[in-house]
């Protein structure tokens, strides 16, 4: 079999062919208006009548006009029309891993590992809460502690000191 | 507080918020002011400097450490925002330049997703003497234990809600052990390169120019301008960037401030290859041919796209328009249907 170049295919007089590409276009309603009185994603339990006898009403101890009268107005919607419904608008979006987005100007768009997410999705990091007491979150104060002096070099004159501080970044249309 | 016109915009905007009037330097040629305009700009009034270098041209001020000095002689301090550190890692430092204060966006040059409005994180680095001034709390080790330390009689105080986006430090912890030092500084100058290799790419399309230093290298990005393209087919660079998004490219609209006219910003980073940057710049030679041929077909871009063109924009500015909750979006329909 002869040596053939496969990648040849995308090249047209030694430029590229340009990619055709054409965004899903779905007639999605918002979540809300997708909701259907009884579906549900989960569907919990009755409780068994043991229990029941041995906690008693629960909410009894809370006034009555302290009870909500409605219950809230979430979207009643099973799990796999979440799943659906978001991957519809998911597919009608120019989303970072999926387009070119090098042309986002100053904002640095590189490409943000998937491992990475990994990492900080674990439960060890998600099921965290800033108001625990610290004892009980000596990882990841370890991790901050340790990340301060991998920057540190980078940062001015010796001696100095890098910190990693509270930083919340809004973005808006005019400034990124 | 001293800025440069093509400084990251929250340079000037977070000291004109805290109070403090802003004198904003204009480029020279060069790309660059002068340093006869910063002499100018001093005086005892002076508070600081907060600049990026480069700017969001792409030019790197070779004399930034003059420019540090005379602001330390005038009694300012002086501030690095490293908002454009992408193609200097490993390379350059603020501690060279003789600045007093620096931050990195994680969420940029460290590799952690951002867009949308969403999570950033940033890591403040000064000297020694500004230490006591920042923000609370630190992260504390006494050999056992670390700890939260709030005891800081001289700090600025809390700055935002609690420890910062955690995940993202994480995320960028993780990246940065990935690379290495080593690594850092390969990701720089592939950075680098990326950027000259498609600046050279995208001068090759007629009527698409880099003002300032022409024919001088660039670090991470480049202000591309359209105008010669603009002015002799009627199309802008809002019109290119969005018919880019027909080839599955993202463009950006915003250029704040506006003083480069028809402003295209592209700043490829290391993670694109040759074979995409040649694809990249295959689309803008594309669309520009198109605006000769075809401009109507440009204008009225993106075709592709799951929404043409939003022609309403004052919507987006009339909070009668905005609808935050489901319970909002159902009040305010009924108030349209005049119940």
């Amino acid at each position: 079999m002869s040596q053939q170049d496969i990648t040849a295919q995308r090249y047209e007089s030694g430029k590229p062919k340009l990619r055709r590409y054409h965004q899903a276009r779905w007639d999605e309603p918002i979540i809300f208006e997708l909701s259907q009185p009884g579906q549900r994603g989960v569907l919990v339990p009755e409780v068994e009548p043991e229990i029941k006898e041995q906690v008693g009403d629960a909410f009894s101890a809370l006034p009555d006009k302290m009870r909500r009268k409605q219950p809230p107005a979430l979207p009643e919607v099973s799990q796999v029309h979440v799943l659906r419904h978001y991957l519809r608008l998911s597919q009608e979006n120019l989303g970072a891993g999926l387009v070119s987005d090098l042309g986002m100007a100053t904002s640095t768009m590189k490409y943000n590992p998937p491992i990475n997410e990994q990492l900080a999705r674990s439960p060890k990091v998600t099921e965290l809460h800033p108001l625990q007491d610290e004892e009980t979150v000596q990882g990841i104060l370890e991790a901050i502690y340790r990340f301060e002096p991998v920057l540190k070099p980078s940062i001015p004159t010796s001696p100095s000191s890098a910190r990693i501080t509270p930083h919340g970044e809004r973005q808006s249309r005019e400034t990124r | 507080m001293i800025a440069t016109l093509f400084a990251h915009p929250s340079d000037a905007a977070c000291p004109s918020t805290a109070g403090y009037k802003v004198i904003t330097l204009y480029p020279e040629e060069s790309g660059y002011p002068s340093l006869e305009a910063l002499k100018a700009a001093v005086s005892e009034r002076t508070a600081g400097l907060f600049i990026t270098n480069p700017d969001d041209t792409g030019i790197f001020n070779p004399i930034i450490d003059e420019f540090v000095k005379v602001v330390h002689n005038a009694g300012g301090l002086c501030a690095y925002d490293q908002a454009n550190a992408n193609g200097l890692l490993g390379i350059a430092r603020a501690a060279e330049a003789g600045f007093d204060l620096c931050h990195f966006n994680l969420h940029k040059t460290f590799s952690t997703p951002h867009g949308s409005g969403g999570p950033g994180a940033g890591a403040s680095g000064v000297t020694e003497e500004l230490a006591r001034f920042l923000p609370v709390p630190t992260v504390e080790f006494d050999r056992q234990r670390y700890y939260l330390d709030y005891d800081r009689p001289d700090s600025i105080g809390k700055i935002a809600p609690f420890y910062g986006v955690v995940p993202n430090i994480l995320k960028a912890y993780a990246w940065v052990m990935g690379l290495g030092a080593d690594g850092l500084r390969e990701a720089a100058q592939v950075a680098v390169l990326n950027n000259n290799y498609l600046l050279k790419q995208m001068l090759e399309i007629p009527g698409i120019s880099a003002p300032y230093a022409e024919g001088k290298r660039r670090i991470e990005q480049v202000r591309y301008s359209t105008e010669q393209l603009t002015q002799e087919t009627g199309v802008s660079s809002l019109d290119f960037a969005l018919r880019a998004a027909d080839f599955g490219a993202h463009g950006f609209l915003s250029h704040h401030p506006f003083v480069v006219p028809e402003p295209l910003t592209l700043e490829p980073t290391e993670s694109y290859s040759q074979a995409d940057l040649d694809e990249y710049a295959a689309v803008w030679a594309r669309i520009a041919q198109e605006a000769r041929t075809h401009p109507e077909g440009v204008k009225t871009a993106p075709h592709n796209a799951p929404i043409h063109q939003i022609t309403d924009h004052d919507s987006f500015e009339d909070p009668a328009c905005w609808a935050m909750t489901w319970r909002a979006f159902r009040r305010k329909a009924q108030d349209d249907h005049g119940q």
